[in-house]
């Protein structure tokens, strides 16, 4: 179905469905609101780029469900936004129709093909980030078959370029199939193939046109009490006509759990787009790994706010590495967690003085991540203990502790090549439950970071303490503090105070007033710059 | 916009004087491989379906309060499901978490959130109790310790 003619008609399609079955039984409806608001002063780099910061977004989802019949539009009120650009109007909007097994879907839809190495469409609106497409979408599947068509453009906007003074807009067309049989019971096999012509913004041109083709095949099995999954993609890359790039990617697990115990390693070989480290600063060149593509990051994702401030950003252009991760329940009160993760690039590169131009110099097999410095090596070690207190369901302590390595080998730095970043981090959180209407929560962080150009190191400290009462309303704090003599805001620390009240249990209403010290953010590998913020915060949750 | 808007609210006061009539059916798979419609689990009696993802802390509190609630009532016609939410990237990891932490409740993947999002599902925890008839009698966007409690009540009413 052509987009166009969706945006002009569907609200009176919308209509004309609604009018049609408001007094039969046949229909129901689902709101799910989101209104978020704030007010103060946010901070670029030094303590006199203070900036006035307002913004105020409402976005309205609707669900009209009629048998077999799926309908679903969101209204969007952006402006200014919390992050991103301005938008009035209707952002999203879907017709679905689903009968034994089949669905039809026209109109914005996101999907995923197994893990995600040639297409994951998804969105997360508090980074910004949202690569869902508009056109068609059918899926079939019965019990020995899972295959899906899906066509339709990806009008991209890169999150990144938001603080670059110019929002950069990626328009692709994407044409793309999926194919799972499932011969025995416990194994299937499959393949994908994407297809996609891309329209960039070009530093050199106005614009960069380029073709893509990714065929990718996967295998699931499951015997006793072990999973395994494997795929393989290849990327093709035509900028202007000619077959510029190729590139490939690989991801593997295994796991294995029985009662009590789970463990999983993962492994992971990404090489959409291995360049040279001058290509390297390139970030949006035309051969990379592309915004619908999207694999398993292949290490610890933190819930911590210490330990999710200086993430390890994957390159999903040039990483080797591995994930274990395992979980341990000593008894129904006591469990352990454990995860080790190591990647680093695949490759050293000297410039070579005769011609100017760098040669990829081979440390180590390039199947296998390496400590060695010369290819940026990263690597993390987190250990948890939680002990729930005796007949408590909700009291509970944790303990927890993290220790993080990355060195940037950098070449185009010929003075100070090695930039390491090592921190380690002591985690402590308890809950209580003290009576039916009263709880509260601790949480503290001690960090200890050395960070490249510092020489010496420094300390993080964070605490928050949140009180629940009659569950519904709570009050809490957060405090963070720092010794580190080059802190963006040239600020020491932060204090936020939050309360929340919950009206029945469809709406949430949360406040927060104070100086926010701000960092890096990242949810499933994607990431965004959040810059410090001193004012107050408004959320409002409802869903009907 | 104003055309929009209007419909919009509409519908939102339509919604303030008639809870949803039906849910839609859908079919996932748990980490054991097996298949699960919610129009099955319905004819054997009410469901309670909790969304959560690994990521979530309220909801990994929560889960410890579902694996009370379902010892308690399994037995009594009522089916309690979970559905894990992670993205392709942490779906590896969600089957030995479980195990890990000695969960005995039906846990079933949505590792794209289609049916989060289509049920509308916009925070986590994300809940919602269905009545025999498909009806959705409860929806919770929040968990708060305490709310064992209310849903246990909730549970039992819609058994009477």
């Amino acid at each position: 179905m052509e987009a166009h003619l969706i945006k002009i008609n569907l609200p009176f399609l919308l209509l004309f469905i609604f009018a049609q079955s408001i007094y039969t039984q046949e229909i129901s409806t689902s709101v799910s609101n989101n209104l978020k608001a704030g007010s103060g002063f946010e901070f670029f780099g030094e303590r006199l780029a203070r900036m006035k910061k307002n913004y105020f977004e409402n976005f309205s989802d609707v669900r009209i469900f009629i048998p077999k019949l799926t309908v679903g539009f969101r209204l969007e009120y952006s402006n200014p936004p919390e992050y991103g650009y301005n938008f009035i109007g209707l952002r999203k909007r879907f017709i679905e129709f689903e009968t034994s097994g089949l669905s039809i879907r026209a109109g914005d839809f996101y999907t995923l093909f197994s893990k995600g190495l040639s297409i994951n469409l998804s969105e997360n609106r508090n980074l910004a980030f949202d690569n869902g497409m508009d056109g068609l979408k059918l899926s079939y599947e019965n019990d020995f078959l899972k295959a899906q068509l899906i066509g339709g453009d990806l009008n991209y906007f890169e999150p990144l370029s938001i603080y670059l003074g110019n929002p950069r807009f990626e328009k692709y067309k994407v044409r793309a199939a999926s194919l799972e049989i499932i011969p025995l019971r416990n194994i299937s096999i499959g393949g994908n193939f994407t297809w996609s012509e891309g329209l960039l913004p070009s530093v050199i041109s106005t614009m960069d046109t380029i073709e893509v083709h990714i065929p990718e095949l996967f295998l699931k099995t499951k015997l006793g009490n072990f999973d395994f999954f494997a795929s393989y993609a290849i990327k093709r890359t035509n900028l202007g006509g000619k077959d510029t790039s190729k590139g490939s990617g690989f991801y593997s697990s295994i796991s294995y759990s029985r009662e009590g115990f789970g463990i999983t390693f993962e492994y992971k070989d990404y090489r959409f787009d291995i360049v040279e480290p001058l290509r390297r600063s390139e970030t949006f060149r035309p051969t990379r790994a592309l915004p619908f593509q999207n694999p398993p990051i292949v290490h610890k994702e933190h819930i911590f706010t210490l330990t999710q401030g200086m993430p390890h950003i994957v390159d999903f252009n040039d990483e080797v590495g591995f994930q274990i991760d395992a979980f341990y329940s000593l008894s129904n009160s006591i469990t352990l967690n454990t995860n080790i993760a190591l990647s680093s690039r695949h490759y050293d590169y000297e410039l070579n003085q005769s011609t100017l131009q760098f040669e990829r110099k081979k440390v180590g097999s390039d199947l296998f991540p390496s400590l060695n410095k010369l290819r940026s090596p990263f690597w993390e070690i987190y250990l948890d203990i939680e002990y729930f207190l005796p007949d408590e369901i909700d009291s509970y302590i944790r303990l927890g502790f993290n220790r993080r390595s990355e060195t940037i080998y950098d070449r185009m730095n010929f003075h100070t090549p090695i930039q390491p970043i090592r921190s380690t981090t002591i985690l402590f959180e308890f809950q209580k439950v003290w009576s039916d209407y009263i709880s509260t929560k601790f949480i503290s962080e001690s960090q200890w970071i050395l960070e490249f150009p510092q020489t010496e190191r420094f300390f993080n400290q964070f605490f928050s303490i949140a009180f629940n009462f009659f569950s519904q309303y709570s009050l809490g704090l957060r405090y963070e503090l720092t010794t580190n003599k080059f802190e963006l805001e040239n600020r020491k620390n932060w204090l936020v105070i939050e309360g929340g009240y919950r009206l029945g249990t469809n709406h949430t209403l949360i406040i927060n007033y104070g100086k926010e010290r701000g960092g890096t953010v990242c949810s499933n590998g994607i990431c965004r710059q959040v810059l410090p913020f001193d004012g107050f915060r408004l959320t409002l949750t409802t869903n009907i | 916009m104003k055309k929009l808007y209007n419909l919009f609210f509409f519908l939102l006061l339509t919604n303030l004087f008639a809870q949803p009539k039906f849910i839609p059916d859908f079919k996932l798979e748990t980490i054991s491989g097996e298949k699960v419609s919610l129009y099955e689990l319905l004819s054997s009696g009410p469901v309670y379906i909790n969304f959560w993802a690994m990521w979530c802390v309220p909801c990994r509190a929560e889960l410890k309060a579902i694996q009370q609630i379902y010892d308690e009532f399994k037995y009594k016609g009522v089916n309690i499901i979970t559905i894990n939410i992670d993205s392709p990237r942490s779906t590896s990891k969600v089957k030995s978490f479980v195990a890990g932490q000695r969960y005995t409740f039906p846990v079933l993947l949505d590792p794209n959130q289609e049916i989060f999002k289509k049920l509308n599902g916009y925070n986590l925890p994300y809940s919602l109790l269905i009545d025999r008839n498909g009806k959705v009698v409860k929806v919770r966007n929040s968990y708060l310790p305490g709310d064992e409690k209310e849903i246990v009540k909730d549970i039992q009413s819609i058994l009477k």
